[in-house]
């Protein structure tokens, strides 16, 4: 457990419900993650990859064990510290309709920073660059059903680099989107990880999106059965 | 940015909200429009009663009690007439009243004789409008109902005897041509009084300069406050009693009172279908984006503004029915308050309907203001429960839907 350690997963478990229909999400787990990673949760549908991410992100409580995010138990904090400290550090994108379609692609990125509190200045600015940085040039105006399911996926990684997270935590991003496009994603993740220095988690069952990461997390049936690192 | 949000997004299902604001903004027009006509209706029973008989306010001597024949006399009428002229009493006439009865063509009936002044009782009552023939109070001659007169049988210049008690206690007789025939809408007060100048039913009653009522006249709805002034100035001269219309007419106090309670649960029950109508439209919606607000949580909004975004549909719901609603109430009074509803076939025999049979709706402004509070309000108190339930919600099972 190192003390620098971006991510500590310790013991950590998550169940649900109880006696006979507990479901055994994640088995005590122990993890470290490191800041500038680049890692890939892999493992079959139902093995615990989406569990293992909420814990990550902050967005869900371990049953047992402690979750430590740069030092800080998750488990200690108020639900409002919890909600504050995930607003700090991490970023999200989720599979599909990670946009609110009311917003278009500019506000969608904005929205991201308003309730981090940044000044209106410093908003459009910082859409404006991560919006260019996926390629989304041109289309800032437009509302999610107008962009395809790649552009939209783009729009939800600027959304989640823009505030400067030193975290970002991607559930299956490419699920939804054919294999050219996913994999243009991944390496438009990279080349972000690579320029800011952020760390992405994410998760996936596909063999192309494993090989673009640098460390491959395998699960199975909620237990880490595989941890390489290349 | 949250107006924004909450903006489009009732935007994003048009005709949910629109009928959402249709029945809202309908059930505020129809309580705009009743309000108003409640309020036409009001005034014009206070104005039927006011300027029938009754007047804003009458003077009696002490004792004097309605319907029983006593020519009780009021005490020194100047001195009284004196301190009206110092109150905000618009005007005021003095009366002798005496019950009669009324024989013509071998027919007989009961009727009240009122003496009353040419020249002031015009300012109080308005049956010198309601002239359908001959003159009004002409000397020496007699004012009766048209109704009155075709049942007897007698017209202008014909010759009815007219018999009652006098001063002394002595009954007396005397015919009077009939010179002046008046129609009021209320049929039943033209068959029952008859009307004189006051100095002719003096003398004809034997009370020389006997004022038995001195009857004022104020601004519309200011009947009450008059009354009290005229108490305060007479205050302690135990030989008056003061009574204002509604207790002159106790019968058209209550019905107005009753008719506002009744008012007021109309209003408790437009505003709860209201409430019952936002909560389920917002309820819908808030259901239908349990996933986005999960992702607005996941980005780092917070329930706060989750819920004031919530609030902020509901009570922007609320808004637009309440100009749209108030708009059509407005013009829809407009109308009303110009031309009216007539009600003769409802109304004919009537007491409140005495001077006419249209019921015109009075729209106060202050009532428009409430109604608009009230929606909006309600609105935005509707959007609570459904706000709630959205914030309550864990992240992650906000995101597992949809
Ligand atoms: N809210 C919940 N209530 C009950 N069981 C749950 C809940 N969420 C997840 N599970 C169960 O926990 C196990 C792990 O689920 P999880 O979503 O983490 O898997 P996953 O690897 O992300 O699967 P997928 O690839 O299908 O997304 C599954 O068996 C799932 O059914
Ligand atoms: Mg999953």
């Amino acid at each position: 457990m190192g003390k620098g350690a971006l991510l500590n997963l310790d013991g950590a478990a998550r169940f649900y419900g109880e006696g006979e229909n507990r479901v055994d999400a994640l088995l005590s787990t122990d993890l470290t993650v490191e800041e500038g990673e680049f890692i890939c949760v892999a493992g079959p549908s139902g093995s615990g990859k989406t569990t293992l991410l909420n814990l990550s992100g902050l967005l869900d409580l371990p049953s047992s064990g402690r979750v430590l995010v740069l030092g800080r138990d998750s488990g200690a904090l108020s639900k409002g510290a919890r909600a504050s400290l995930r607003r700090e550090l991490v970023g999200f994108v989720f599979q599909a309709h990670n946009l609110l379609p009311v917003l278009t692609a500019r506000e969608n990125v904005e929205y991201s920073m308003l309730v981090r509190g940044l000044g209106a200045k410093e908003r459009s600015e910082r859409a404006q660059s991560a919006l260019t940085s996926v390629g989304l040039l041109g289309k800032e105006d437009k509302f999610p059903r107008e962009l395809s399911g790649g552009e939209q996926q783009r729009v939800a990684v600027a959304r989640a680099i823009a505030p400067g997270t030193p975290l970002v935590i991607a559930d299956e991003p490419t699920a939804n989107l054919d294999s050219v496009t996913g994999k243009a994603l991944m390496s438009l993740l990279y080349e972000l990880k690579e320029r800011e220095g952020m760390t992405f988690i994410f998760s996936s069952h596909d063999p192309m999106v494993m090989e673009c990461a640098e460390r491959v997390i395998t699960l199975h049936d909620g237990s880490i059965v595989k941890d390489n690192t290349k | 940015m949250i107006l924004r949000i909450a903006l489009r997004n009732l935007l994003r299902n048009r005709r949910r909200t629109l009928y959402t604001i249709s029945a809202v903004a309908f059930g505020l027009l129809c309580l705009i429009v009743f309000q108003a006509l409640k309020v036409g209706l009001h005034e014009q029973m206070v104005r039927s009663t006011v300027g029938l008989d009754a007047g804003a306010l009458q003077i009696h001597a002490k004792g004097h009690e309605a319907n029983i024949a006593s020519l009780l006399p009021l005490p020194e009428p100047q001195v009284v007439e004196e301190f009206l002229g110092k109150t905000s009493v618009t005007a005021y006439a003095r009366r002798i009243k005496s019950p009669a009865l009324l024989i013509a063509n071998a027919k007989s009936t009961a009727v009240l004789l009122s003496g009353v002044e040419r020249v002031r009782e015009p300012s109080v009552t308005f049956i010198s409008e309601n002239m359908v023939a001959g003159d009004y109070l002409a000397p020496g001659g007699l004012l009766i109902g048209e109704n009155l007169a075709n049942s007897l049988g007698v017209g202008l210049g014909d010759d009815v005897a007219l018999m009652v008690e006098g001063w002394t206690g002595a009954p007396f007789i005397r015919k009077f041509p009939v010179k002046g025939i008046y129609r009021t809408a209320l049929a039943t007060f033209d068959l029952g009084h008859v009307f004189m100048p006051l100095p002719q039913a003096q003398e004809f009653l034997r009370a020389d300069g006997v004022v038995t009522e001195l009857v004022a006249a104020s601004e519309a709805g200011g009947e009450l406050s008059a009354a009290n002034e005229v108490r305060e100035k007479l205050n302690g001269d135990d030989r008056y009693s003061i009574r204002y219309w509604g207790e002159i007419a106790p019968d058209v106090k209550q019905l107005i009172d009753l008719n506002d309670s009744t008012m007021a649960l109309l209003i408790i029950i437009v505003y709860l279908i209201v409430a019952v109508g936002i909560v389920n439209t917002m309820s819908m919606a808030v259901y239908e984006r349990f996933h986005e607000i999960g992702i607005q949580l996941a980005v780092g909004d917070t329930p706060r503004s989750i819920f004031l975004m919530i609030l902020t549909e509901s009570a922007l719901l609320g808004l637009i029915a309440s100009i749209l609603g108030s708009l059509m109430g407005w013009l829809a009074c407009l109308y009303l308050g110009k031309y009216g509803v007539d009600l003769t076939s409802l109304t004919s025999s009537n007491q409140y309907f005495a001077q006419s049979h249209i019921l015109k709706s009075h729209l106060i402004l202050s009532d428009l203001g409430w109604a608009n509070l009230l929606t909006v309000t309600t609105a935005t108190l509707a959007g609570i429960f459904p706000a709630l339930k959205a914030v309550r919600m864990e992240v992650v099972e906000a995101l597992n839907h949809g």
